[in-house]
């Protein structure tokens, strides 16, 4: 018998109809497993709640709550929470399924899960947050836990409300729970390094790519757009391993030296100013001229959808590293094949965040905490082999690595869940 | 193992690796778990050889039972620049004095489920020229009878109770180094272990660092047995037993009678 579609998301798919059809394009590649790969295609299960919280006028305002678990053959729920206007099933659905495959890629042992609460962050007073944050924590603690599903920053969403959502938690079941959320301050149980991790990840898997191509890193030159936690990490990271960044872009500017610019420099004049520009120690570009730079590594940190038909045939790097979620357009993404610009696609290029995320969450199990060091080195690992994974399956079949990432993600899901059975 | 996990985990509501051991590797199973049994054996009988002044490089060793365990101790014996010289199963012995190439053997073995050539009868690889004799077998594989054809001045008893009471007697009085079954039999349960800390730490090692804890704790636990043996001059049999009974009886003082 044939399953019927999913009907509760009604004609309009959405998000979620893009991520089914990102699963049905791998199925060609996963051989035995195919047949399998209709259960990503399913959430786990799907949580609504409704979120209603006295807003400081005494009045009570209602919001609409979700928390997804899109799959945990391979270990408990693990995605973030968002704030924002526009959440919807849908999107949170789509999210949710995404972090089953980041996770997998980068093989940490987690499924997949996101939440989200439809709400404008920046029309609640912080009062206001904190009541939404600690209602949702409690609406959707049936399926939290340390061991079940683990919350950590999104969109909207950071250190501050993950403290309140462990101190929820916590306080729900009668002891401190740190494990329960990542994300935290430090001084709840956060990790170190967590603030630079995606950045440093964009380096590492940019110099593994590098190698394999036999590009070296030393004196090698580099555009980064954006200049935020990722961008400025990522830049710092290629700056400190003797790459030369060139060009940085931002909101405000585009700002060029050939001889280099120093990150450390640009971060403190970004702190003064507020973005790039104006920078003295490197003379201004028009925007657009930022993708056409003569450079071997060219990272998009910024937003999505950055790079798209418009300017990809003017890119002149090797190796384009996706430090932001989703910066190249398909269509972009064929001419960058056809240009032989190797593409570090972001599920992997940007997992540093969701790696130390893992960190912290492993610390807090064992209440020991782990020094910078061992953390960066671990990250290293971690990011090294999940990036030798993802080439090797890209060698073997002749794909790109953006594929070959969710042909080795999908793997190891539908892998885990042929050898579990299925349950009863 | 998996379907054990999955039900399991299915029943209480969240993913819980750590409740069986033994797992796919996909599932939270430990690096260097399929052989560790093997490797563990093999440990063990260097680190009782070298206090015993007996040089294992070029040793000539026969594995009698070729299952996961006899086979992963052959592969590590070659490895750690042994000589398997005779492999058998229930069916015959494979013999060679210059040496097997085991990777060869096994793949044969595993393909057609018997040996490329029988050279000997089952009991004859008992009493061939070697200086390590391995029993992988089963049970009261040696006894005190065919015990007096044995020329290794090493026996490692891997397969539970592979000796005799009667051919262990022997054995001891002609001073041959009998590595007992509770002390080489611990691999694959350190492995398991292992593979527990793992899951519950949610935080997995490298083959490396596997190997490394691996090798840490059997070197520990040779060196507590050989002393507790020594101490009450026992065999390494008694010692072994003695050092965990007391383990156990300490824990139970220290917890006393509930309530």
């Amino acid at each position: 018998m044939k399953s019927e579609p999913l009907s509760y998301l009604g004609k309009d798919g959405g998000p979620w109809e893009i991520f089914t059809e990102q699963v049905d394009r791998v199925v060609p590649y996963l051989g035995r497993l195919a047949p399998l790969a209709e259960s990503l295609k399913r959430p786990k299960r799907v949580l609504i709640v409704d979120v209603p919280v006295r807003l400081d006028d005494g009045s009570v305002a209602y919001f609409e709550g979700y928390r997804v678990h899109h799959n945990t053959a391979r270990g408990p729920a693990k995605g973030g929470v968002r704030y924002h206007p526009e959440v919807t099933l849908s999107e949170v659905m789509a999210l949710a399924g995404w972090m089953t495959i980041k996770n997998a890629a980068v093989g940490l042992p987690y499924g997949g899960g996101k939440g989200g609460i439809r709400v404008d962050p920046r029309k609640l007073s912080p009062g206001e947050l904190e009541r939404l944050t600690r209602r949702y924590t409690s609406e959707i603690g049936i399926l939290l836990g340390p061991d079940r599903d683990i919350p950590a920053p999104d969109v909207n969403t950071g250190e501050r409300e993950m403290a309140w959502m462990m101190d929820t938690y916590s306080m729900n079941v009668g002891r401190t729970v740190p494990g329960v959320v990542t994300g935290k301050p430090i001084a709840l149980g956060g990790s170190l390094g967590r603030r630079d991790a995606t950045g440093r990840g964009v380096f590492i898997t940019a110099a593994a790519a590098a190698e394999k191509i036999g590009l070296q890193v030393e004196g090698a030159r580099v555009a980064i757009q954006g200049f935020g936690n990722v961008g400025n990490a990522a830049a710092r990271a290629f700056h400190d391993h003797g790459a030369r960044v060139v060009a940085v872009q931002d909101h405000t500017g585009t700002v060029y030296n050939e001889a280099g610019i120093d990150p450390y420099d640009l971060l403190r004049h970004v702190q003064e100013f507020g973005g790039v520009r104006g920078y003295p120690k490197a003379e201004p570009l028009p925007a657009a001229d930022f993708w056409g730079l003569p450079v071997e590594f060219l990272v998009p940190a910024a937003l999505e959808k950055q790079i798209t038909e418009q300017n990809a045939w003017r890119i002149r790097a090797r190796i384009v590293a996706e430090g932001a979620n989703g910066p190249t357009t398909p269509a972009a993404d064929d001419i960058l094949l056809e240009k032989g610009v190797l593409v570090v696609p972001d599920v992997i290029a940007n997992a540093g965040g969701v790696t130390v995320s893992y960190f912290e969450w492993v610390q807090d199990f064992n209440s020991y905490f782990w020094t910078e060091e061992e953390i960066n080195a671990r990250l290293e690992r971690v990011l090294r082999n999940a990036f030798e994974a993802v080439w090797q399956v890209a060698q073997e079949k002749k794909i790109p690595l953006r594929t070959a990432a969710y042909v080795v993600a999908a793997t190891r899901v539908l892998e885990a869940r042929a050898l579990r059975g299925l349950y009863p | 193992m998996a379907w054990i996990m999955d039900t399991y985990s299915m029943t209480v509501g969240s993913t819980v690796p750590g409740v069986v051991t033994g797992k796919p590797h996909a599932l939270g199973g430990s690096e260097g778990r399929d052989d560790a049994a093997g490797l563990g054996a093999l440990l063990v009988l260097e680190a009782l050889a070298k206090r015993r002044g007996l040089d294992l490089r070029g040793a000539r060793v026969v594995v009698q039972g070729l299952g996961q365990v006899g086979a992963a101790v052959a592969l590590h014996a070659e490895r750690l620049g042994m000589r398997v010289v005779a492999v058998a199963t229930s069916m015959g012995g494979m013999y060679a004095p210059e040496g097997l190439d085991v990777a060869e053997v096994l793949s044969a073995y595993e393909a057609t489920g018997s040996l490329p050539r029988l050279d000997l009868a089952p009991e004859e690889v008992f009493g061939l020229e070697a200086e390590v004799l391995v029993l992988a077998a089963r049970e009261g594989a040696l006894d005190g009878e065919m015990a007096r054809q044995v020329q290794a001045q090493a026996v490692v008893e891997v397969a539970n109770f592979g000796l005799t009471p009667e051919a262990e007697a022997y054995l001891l009085g002609k001073g041959v180094l009998v590595v007992p079954d509770l002390l080489s039999g611990g691999g694959g349960l350190l492995a398991s272990y292992l593979e527990w800390v793992q899951d519950l730490n949610m935080f997995f090692w490298s083959p490396e660092e596997v190997r490394e804890r691996f090798e840490t704790r059997v070197a520990r636990v040779v060196d507590a047995v050989c002393r507790r043996a020594e101490q009450g001059g026992l065999d390494l049999r008694m010692g072994a037993l003695a050092l965990a009974l007391e383990r156990l009886d300490e824990a139970t003082r220290l917890r006393g009678v509930y309530p």
